[in-house]
């Protein structure tokens, strides 16, 4: 199926200059230390702490509502330090999960309500199922499909991953479109004429 | 989300007869045939840990068992156990008086906290390659086993090898020819031939005695309906099974896995020998030598959006159609009849059975797949647009090019609901049948096809047809 | 830049004892005592509806953790209200949910945890990621709850400290945040 247009109202986002398009009703602790590249959507309700360290979000993301993304930390025996979250390009990121991983790869695609634990590292072109739990510093290597609690590997993706992946992150942000004010009868859904802000 | 990996919905069907989303289907340049995983060859390209990502070489894994040196599973619940630290004060060599601190390494499960620890093993000085493997009480009995069925295969292809030989002397040459090269490489898991090598040798065979059976075998302790199970003790089903060398009863037994190691695989066609798709050595990398998914090659259909149908009544659907190549493409969609399809798979069948018996350089063993019969029942009428389409070529800059420079193709607006890059919306009426629950639709889609390979006597450009399955959705009773 | 906001005391009363770092972007409401060394991040939700909570020290409670003491629907309101009491060095971790009525020491509430009414936690206990506890039960010591069928199993030593992380917090959550400053004395 093609993506559906999802609209949204001028005054909830912020817009910037890269193209990157972060609701206001997200919390962006440490803005400073957080980079995202372009053309990244933050829905409502994201977390990312970048106050506990960098947080560097890749090109063409999408960062679904409820979503926390916050730096893992390590022990030392000096005491404890946040280690910098890189995630690649092309990444979806589903509703309310929580990304605590060290590094995640490019077109990755993690699905709602997951766990990511501390240090995990996700390789590129992974799948994480809806509804599971990556314990910590696990890796999940490239191709892999990992569903359940503790996470087991029960599939592979295709080969044209990659390219699914930027084309569904592309479209996502194509059919994320701008209106002055979001109509009523907006959140039903279609059917709905739609006032496109130049 | 729904859409991406929603690959059953457009199936296509392959030259197997198996229907399969677009993503799990192969094209072939050189037969110009859709190839699916079931009808190509899998071979083992790289052998390699999930957890280091270490490439391991054949050879050391077959002696490993296809499992990591160095990477652990937890036996309580099966995920990867990772190495902590801790210091310990311990008197020093030199001087007992004095205490040192030393860093010792124990294994814990960060899922289930299940340590090393628990089960007593000792913590270990080194950080990786400290753990000892356990003793197999019949390990030895196992070895001399292996030993004396060894020698016994070995005579009895020394005899078999003697007889061959002795027979037909004469006709060395056709023997030869018979048994030349691409068979010895065929037999590829068979020990080498070499009659010439121990024509003289005849190897002595171990004697083996056999084991004795009896009938009497040990019987229960008497406390077994005494005493109380305590459930933690004891060890699941799960957890028993994945070590089956010692099956361990209790949870205090438990002694860490071995991870198993993951396979990188290339495919090859089986007709024409030529690789499918070859992934890149490393197993980090996403990249791939080889790729001729047809994802790339034939044009991709997905329907638009999801529509409700009624049974008698005629719903428009929009199906999507994107050209992946960098040539521009001619597309038509002509009707599918299930039955002409099943006989033109059945006649391929019977001349690719024909084709191989003269494919006598072949390195693969040709096996030949029977064609499936696939269930292609097509519960819905459908009102093909006619005519051509013509889809533009794939350009990657648009993306980056503000205009929208596409230029003009006069489309039927009836025909052609938007146009947009390289895609292209098409409208059908679906009616479904009387007696449907589910609605499925089928139709040819033919396409041009322009060979980048191709050699100065076969044709640029070629015309393909490929039957292609959709599933509508389930009919609302009205 | 107005003057950074304090809580509306009409609707929460939260007692801080010096040395905590509680953030004031977390959402309260009723009556709240949190020890000291406790690290409250922002956007955590403490909702002392039906009575007080007394949180204890040296506890963790990340973003989106939820502790609610609220009686289950349908009962009536309890005299007096019922306190719920949570120990010291334990660990709420993100989106972890809480209407426990009783919480020991050490104990670990790991990420989408949940525990339901009446249940109660001993000391060293783990509450795996997105299990879910919903009978009234006591959970004995150093019990480890994970999977998918949520497995039980003791351990033999009880979860490691965050002291050291809870020190690095204290030092580092003030620059980014507002907090909530401690109370010298209760108000009368």
């Amino acid at each position: 199926m093609e993506l559906e247009d999802s609209y949204y109202p001028k005054a909830q986002y912020i817009e910037t200059a890269t193209g990157n398009r972060v609701s206001r009703a997200s919390v962006l602790c440490g803005s400073q230390n957080i980079v995202l590249s372009g053309k990244v959507i933050v829905l409502n309700g994201v977390i990312i702490r970048g106050d506990l360290a960098n947080v560097r979000v890749g090109r063409h993301c999408v960062i679904s509502s409820r979503a926390v993304i916050r730096p893992p930390f390590k022990k030392f025996s000096k005491g404890v330090a946040f280690f910098p979250l890189h995630i690649g390009d092309h990444v979806y990121i589903g509703e309310g999960s929580i990304i605590n991983a060290a590094a995640v790869g490019s077109y990755v695609y993690i699905g709602k309500n997951c766990v990511i634990g501390r240090r995990c590292v996700l390789k590129d072109c992974c799948m994480i199922a809806d509804n599971t739990v990556l314990p910590p510093e696990t890796v999940v290597p490239p191709f892999a499909i990992y569903t359940g609690s503790p996470a087991r590997q029960t599939g592979d993706l295709p080969e044209a991953t990659q390219d699914l992946m930027t084309d569904y992150t592309r479209s996502c942000y194509h059919h994320f479109i701008r209106v002055k004010d979001l109509p009523p009868q907006a959140r039903e859904g279609a059917n709905v004429a739609r006032l496109v802000d130049v | 989300m729904a859409h991406l990996f929603q690959g059953d919905r457009i199936r296509l069907l392959c030259s197997c007869g198996l229907l399969k989303p677009i993503t799990a289907i192969y094209f072939c340049r050189h037969c110009l045939k859709l190839r699916c995983g079931n009808c190509v060859s899998h071979e083992v390209d790289t052998l390699f840990c999930p957890n280091c990502l270490e490439n391991m070489p054949s050879t050391e894994a077959r002696l490993k068992k296809n499992r990591c040196a160095n990477c652990f599973d937890c036996p309580s619940c099966g995920h990867t156990l990772s190495t902590r630290a801790t210091s310990i004060q311990t008197p020093s060599p030199e001087d007992p008086s004095k205490t040192v601190a030393r860093k010792v390494y124990y294994l814990a499960c960060t899922s289930c906290r299940w340590t090393t620890r628990d089960v007593g093993l000792k913590d270990q000085t080194v950080a990786t390659g400290g753990w000892v493997e356990q003793d197999n009480e019949h390990y030895k009995h196992l070895q001399s086993l292996l030993e004396h069925y060894r020698s016994v295969a070995q005579q009895e292809k020394l005899e078999r090898e003697k007889k061959r030989f002795s027979h037909r002397k004469s006709s060395y040459l056709s023997l030869s020819d018979k048994y030349s090269l691409p068979s010895i490489l065929g037999r590829k898991s068979l020990t080498p031939l070499s009659p010439f090598a121990h024509k003289g040798d005849v190897s002595q065979t171990s004697e083996m005695t056999p084991l004795e059976a009896t009938a009497e075998v040990e019987g229960l302790p008497e406390d077994i309906f005494t005493e109380e199970v305590v459930l933690s003790s004891v060890t699941t089903m799960e957890q028993r099974l994945s070590s089956p060398e010692w099956q361990p009863e209790k949870t205090a037994d438990l002694y860490p896995l071995h991870k198993h190691i993951l396979v990188k695989r290339s495919l090859r066609c089986r007709h024409c020998e030529h690789n499918l798709s070859k992934p890149e050595y490393n197993p980090s990398s996403i990249k791939f030598k080889i790729q001729l998914g047809a994802f790339y090659h034939v044009p991709e259909v997905r329907m638009v959006r999801q529509v409700e149908l009624k049974t008698g009544v005629e719903t428009g659907v929009q199906l999507s159609l994107c050209n992946p190549t960098p040539h521009d493409m001619t597309v038509a969609l002509l009707p599918f009849v299930p039955e002409a399809s099943e006989v033109s798979l059945q006649k391929a069948g019977e001349e690719s059975v024909e084709g191989s018996s003269l494919n006598t350089s072949s390195l693969v063993r040709v096996v030949e797949i029977p064609p499936e019969r696939t269930d292609l029942k097509l519960t819905a009428d459908v009102a093909l647009p006619q005519g051509q389409l013509i889809l533009a070529a794939r350009d990657d800059t648009a993306e980056y090019d503000d205009q929208d420079s596409s230029p003009n193709y006069k489309d039927d607006p009836q025909v052609v609901a938007w146009r947009r890059a390289n895609k292209v919306g098409v409208n059908l009426l679906v009616t479904p049948k009387p007696d449907a629950t589910y609605v499925r639709v089928g139709f040819v889609l033919r396409y041009d096809y322009t060979n980048t390979v191709a050699t100065a006597t076969e044709s640029r450009t070629v015309t393909l047809n490929i039957p292609v399955m959709v599933d509508v959705g389930p009919v609302t009773q009205s | 830049m107005s003057a950074p906001k304090q809580l509306d005391p009409s609707v929460c009363n939260v007692k801080v004892t010096p040395g905590a770092v509680v953030c004031l972007e977390a959402d309260y409401y009723g009556e709240i005592t949190i020890g000291s060394r406790t690290v409250i991040h922002p956007k955590a939700r403490i909702i002392a509806e039906a009575g007080p909570i007394i949180i204890g020290e040296g506890n963790l409670i990340e973003e989106q953790a939820q502790i609610i003491n609220r009686l289950p629907e349908g009962s009536e309101p309890q005299d007096p209200p019922p306190v719920m009491v949570i120990g010291n060095n334990n660990v709420f971790e993100v989106d972890s949910y809480c209407q426990a009525s009783k919480i020991g020491d050490n104990n670990i509430l790991e990420a989408k945890s949940h525990i339901g009414w009446g249940v109660e936690l001993t000391r060293g206990c783990v509450i795996g990621s997105l299990c879910s506890l919903v009978c009234p039960q006591t959970v004995p010591e150093n019990t480890v709850i994970y999977g998918d069928e949520l497995h039980r199993r003791s351990q033999a030593e009880k979860p490691a400290s965050q002291g050291l992380q809870l020190d690095f917090l204290t030092k580092i959550l003030p620059n980014y945040h507002h907090l909530i400053k401690p109370r010298k004395k209760v108000a009368a």
